[in-house]
């Protein structure tokens, strides 16, 4: 909220410099973002907390920093000098009605005759500008400013639009709609409420004003209206049409009701003096409110227990004072009756704060809680987690975070059958962050296409975050409602030239390269002997992909990315993609680390040279080494593999170290060679292979 | 001349010569040919001892002598020049694998984690040394977690400071309301509160969502929240371990606690760091990262309110707590001068490599 400096010094007397109090109100909870610079004068911009509703106002600054400064406050004149305006019961034929007691406890009015419109003085205009209104006329204007100098929203309608001779606030009747000034129609529901005249609604009470009873260059007679609607009532209906004004703002927060006459003593005055025109024999209020002023119990010993520091009783008593509130009762038991206006004040805890507030934060030392308890707990998967993206960075992919939303047409163009388990939002921001992620690999595919268009072709990239998938519930069943899971996926991305790449030797990530950063993370994990079969995700290409299984349960997906889908997402490049289930790797850690026996004698390595055909796997060819080596075989190493013209045509060449040994002593030649042969002839007879 | 002085003379002779020899050889082959020519069974020196035997028998000791002595110059000699050969080979063989050192290494290309993530597990190690256990949540909250239970009713303003996003659909039944994002981490206090019996020192990292995309905002972002409830808790108490806390991730700065509000605590408190950018500097209002205040905010926190603890059936005439919360991407962008919060959901390589 903006406060004008020369405003504000209308009620409080003081002289410091803007920096100094802008200091001393921040410290008690009033921050001042800025001071600007306008109409030629400092204007404070001050955050007013939600709490603060009675300081939505200069007055209420004032009173506020009265408090902060002790020093006494200075009442407009025209709120000293009651009486000149008199309360009548009604008005002779012209009815004010209150339907929605509830909604509206108070609701006053005023009637005033022959006024002249026109624009409003300079010094009106600027006060409005340093605050951030737009000037339209002086009794519009004057509603406004009275609204910021009180705090009080007012409401002026042409008395004269005003059609049936009757005000009455009540509810929204059932598809009613109202056209507000700025021209926008409103649908309204029967929780809305309104101040209507015989055939509609002229105002969303408290809210905004009506295009039909709208003050303008012709109005002759106004009626204003000063009253105080109920902070629920206002607000709903302010969220529900998503309208926000300053009249909305402070009445959900909560006005004061007590000022009420005041108030309009004080229109009143201002309207005669900028715009002419007389009263109408006085003002209806009609009242269903008593204003009560709460009483606390407050105990000077809860400040030491509380905040860990003490202030004597007359320095409590005296802040308790500045704030306008009584006392009563002695040594640790005090009664504290605080003002009806201020809302936030009910419990003890509220004038704890109040001390703290005024007697300045800064007294308060730095302690240290007591450390009672030994029991540290931290999530069960924490520390595997750091060690996992320890192995992420080691496989050399950097971790993207993206949001949580996603645009289903992007689902749709990967993998239309994820859209079923998507959860939608109600209230997105827009289409395209309208469903939660079911899948990370979408967006992080698009990040790959992103890094493609600014010509970085290479790409190495994880996400590891939840995803939410729905599960919908049976509706014939009660106890069977739908849920939503949050399990943590971890999606692979890498594209370009290999992690191995360099100027003296060349190469471009593979299926094989993409298949070593999956085998290096579950075997850095300890996830023992995960096995790999053909894959039918459709989003990856069909020979080039696999299912990653452990113990029968499938724990992610990788492979090449399917070329249709690719082209979808504009990609020309190769791209090799994964999906890991945290939860799935977790289940099947191997837990119990413990040191395996090695040979301290060195091995005898032979090299086995084999042809077969193109069907034969690698994977089964080393089995059979291992099974034939009856424990001896140490280690087996794939360093080659050929298929070309120089083997016959359906043929292919793989070349194996096999290195043998024992752990208790070095093996002689005719035992290797032995072992040599037995292997050679069970790859032959298994295989039908040729050993080259 | 005797037969003696002239076998002398010779040997002096054959010395000469062979220095004058030796100072011409190019290379090891040479240089055994001459050692060989002079020491050899054939050689030089051998030929002057043949005429030993015709010496005057009281000078023979002299020569044998004298032919010793050439015979260990020679030696050495040799052995010198020798070691002298092998030398210049190997400067010359290691002068040829010369490498440029301007030339890139060759090393597996380490990833790294995400900076926020990276601010996130700093932030978390601090707490752990400080004794505090770690609980998560859900993302996906019901109202009374992220809002009643932390006494924010169906009305309360301060629900217009957190626009909520919800979940289309009918999920975890109707009488709990439409499911949410939350739209803070402080949903985890009450889930602890509500499974522990006290004392608690606890943090809860995690996810957050608000309706509101900007320059400065993006609709989800991390935060931290910390929260310690036991007996006789105080806000001084809240304001050392805030405090070493910001002293340890930011280093030696000003720390000032200014009153503030949140639906949740009371007395509550923002918590403000001094500007490193203008620390120190007379004049402050030219500072854009500070806006001229000399101090920045980073954190909320304050005295959980009574009636949050009345919700987890704590009894707050017994127990007292304290709660605060930090943004992470603020603590990462203002550790790492990252200027706009965008660009961590950017995700380009160029910026996650920095870090």
């Amino acid at each position: 909220m903006r406060v004008p400096i020369s405003w504000l010094q209308e009620f409080v007397p003081f002289t410091m410099k803007t920096g100094e109090l802008a200091h001393r109100m921040t410290m008690a909870g009033f921050e001042i973002e800025q001071i600007l610079n306008l109409a030629g004068e400092e204007v404070l911009e001050v955050n007013i907390t939600p709490n603060r509703g009675d300081c939505l106002s200069i007055q209420g600054m004032a009173r506020e920093l009265a408090a902060i400064l002790r020093c006494p406050t200075q009442l407009p004149r025209s709120q000293k000098q009651r009486g000149t305006l008199q309360k009548i019961k009604s008005l002779p034929q012209f009815k004010v009605k209150v339907s929605a007691k509830k909604e509206c406890p108070r609701y006053a009015v005023l009637f005033m005759d022959n006024i002249a419109i026109g624009p409003s003085p300079v010094w009106l205009q600027d006060r409005l500008s340093q605050v951030g209104v737009r000037s339209i006329n002086n009794v519009v204007d004057l509603t406004n400013y009275l609204l910021w100098e009180t705090g009080q929203p007012l409401h002026a309608f042409d008395l004269d639009k005003i059609r049936g001779n009757i005000i009455n606030v009540r509810r929204a009747l059932p598809e009613e709609k109202f056209l507000d000034l700025r021209g926008e129609e409103h649908q309204l529901s029967q929780n809305d409420l309104v101040v209507a005249d015989a055939e509609g609604p002229m105002a969303l009470a408290g809210v905004i004003g009506g295009k039909d009873s709208e003050v303008d260059e012709g109005t002759k007679r106004v009626a204003i209206e000063c009253a105080f609607f109920n902070p629920d009532a206002v607000r709903s209906t302010a969220r529900r049409l998503g309208i926000a004004t300053e009249s909305s703002y402070r009445f959900s927060r909560g006005v004061d009701p007590s000022q009420i006459e005041a108030v309009l003593q004080r229109i009143t005055q201002l309207i005669l003096e900028l715009a002419g025109g007389s009263p109408i024999s006085g003002y209806v209020d009609i009242s269903n409110h008593s204003v009560k002023n709460r009483a606390i119990s407050f105990h000077p010993s809860s400040i030491r227990r509380l905040v860990g520091t003490d202030w004597k009783l007359s320095e409590m008593k005296q802040i308790f004072q500045a704030l306008g509130f009584r006392m009563a009762g002695s040594g640790d038991r005090w009664r504290v009756t605080v003002p009806a206006f201020r809302r936030d004040l009910s419990e003890e805890i509220d004038l704890v704060e109040e001390v703290v507030r005024l007697g300045g934060i800064g007294r308060i030392p730095e302690t240290f809680p007591a450390l009672k308890s030994g029991q540290q707990e931290v999530p069960i998967d924490f520390y595997e987690k750091r060690k996992m993206r320890r192995l992420l960075a080691g496989v050399g992919l950097s971790e993207a975070i993206h949001y949580s939303f996603m645009d289903p047409e992007d689902l749709r163009k990967f993998d239309e059958s994820l859209l079923t388990k998507a959860v939608t939002l109600a209230n997105p921001l827009g289409l395209a962050d309208s469903i939660l992620r079911p899948s990370l690999l979408p967006t992080l595919l698009k990040t790959v296409a992103y890094h493609h268009h600014h010509k970085i072709l290479d790409v190495r990239l994880y996400e590891w975050r939840k995803v939410f998938q729905r599960h919908d519930g049976d509706i014939s069943v009660p106890s069977r409602v739908g849920t939503i899971e949050e399990p943590e996926m971890i999606a692979l991305a890498l594209s370009g030239r290999s992690l191995f790449h360099h100027w003296s030797g060349k190469g471009e990530v593979n299926f094989y390269e993409l298949k070593g950063v999956v085998e290096r993370l579950l075997s850095g994990m300890g996830v023992k002997n995960p096995s790999m079969t053909r894959t039918e995700q459709s989003f990856l290409h069909p020979g080039k992909s696999a299912t990653l299984s452990v113990d029968g349960m499938n724990i992610g997906f990788f492979g090449e990315l399917h070329p249709e889908v690719a082209a979808h997402f504009d990609l020309r490049h190769n791209i090799y993609l994964g999906e890991l289930s945290w939860a799935g790797l977790k289940g099947h850690m191997r837990q119990d680390r413990s040191f395996r026996p090695y040979s301290m004698f060195p091995w005898v390595e032979r090299d086995l040279s084999i042809l077969v055909d193109q069907g034969v796997t690698s994977g089964a060819l080393q089995k059979a080494i291992l099974q034939a080596g009856l424990g001896l075989v140490q280690e087996v190493e794939l360093f080659d593999v050929y298929q070309g013209d120089k083997i016959p045509v359906g043929k292919k060449s793989l070349a194996f170290a096999v290195r043998l040994g024992r752990n208790d002593r070095t093996l002689n030649d005719s035992q290797v060679t032995e072992m040599y042969d037995k292997m050679v002839s069970i790859l032959t007879q298994q295989f039908n292979a040729e050993i080259r | 001349m005797e037969v003696g002085d002239d076998l002398l003379g010779r040997v002096k002779i054959l010395e000469n010569r062979f220095h004058g020899e030796i100072s011409q050889v190019a290379n090891d082959q040479e240089l055994l040919r001459l050692k060989a020519c002079y020491l050899g069974k054939q050689g030089h020196l051998a030929e002057v001892l043949r005429g030993l035997g015709q010496m005057p028998s009281e000078q023979r000791p002299l020569l044998g002598q004298e032919a010793n002595r050439l015979k260990q110059v020679i030696d050495h000699s040799c052995r010198d020049t020798l070691k002298r050969f092998e030398d210049e080979k190997k400067q010359k063989k290691l002068a040829q694998g010369v490498v440029d050192l301007t030339l890139p290494g060759r090393s597996a290309v380490l990833g790294s984690a995400h900076p926020l993530r990276q601010t996130m597990e700093e932030v978390e190690d601090i707490f752990l040394h400080l004794g505090f256990s770690i609980f998560e949540g859900p993302d996906v909250e019901q109202d009374y977690y992220n809002f009643a239970a932390l006494n924010i009713s169906a009305n309360h303003p301060a629900r217009d400071m957190q626009d909520t996003f919800y979940i289309d659909g009918d999920f975890l039944g109707g009488h709990v309301g439409p499911p949410l994002l939350r739209t803070h981490t402080s949903p985890v206090q009450i889930h602890v509160m509500e499974s522990h019996k006290p004392p608690i020192r606890m943090i809860a990292p995690g996810a957050v969502y608000r309706r509101d995309s900007d320059i400065t905002h993006t609709p989800m972002f991390h935060q931290v929240e910390g929260l310690v409830v036991d007996q006789e808790v105080r806000f001084s108490d809240l304001q050392g371990i805030v405090a070493l806390f910001l002293r340890k991730f930011f280093g030696k700065r000003g720390v000032r606690f200014r009153p503030s509000y949140f639906p949740f605590t009371e007395p509550s408190a923002e918590v403000d760091l001094a500007c490193a950018a203008c620390e120190g500097k007379k004049d402050k209002s030219a500072c854009r990262l500070c806006s001229g205040t000399g101090w920045l905010e980073v954190m909320g926190c304050g005295m959980v309110h009574p009636n949050v603890l009345r919700h987890v059936k704590y009894n707050p005439e017994k127990l007292t707590g304290f709660a605060f919360g930090m943004g992470i991407e603020r603590m990462a962008m203002l550790r790492l001068g990252i200027p706009d919060i965008r660009l961590f959901y950017e995700n380009d390589l160029r910026f996650l490599r920095q870090f």
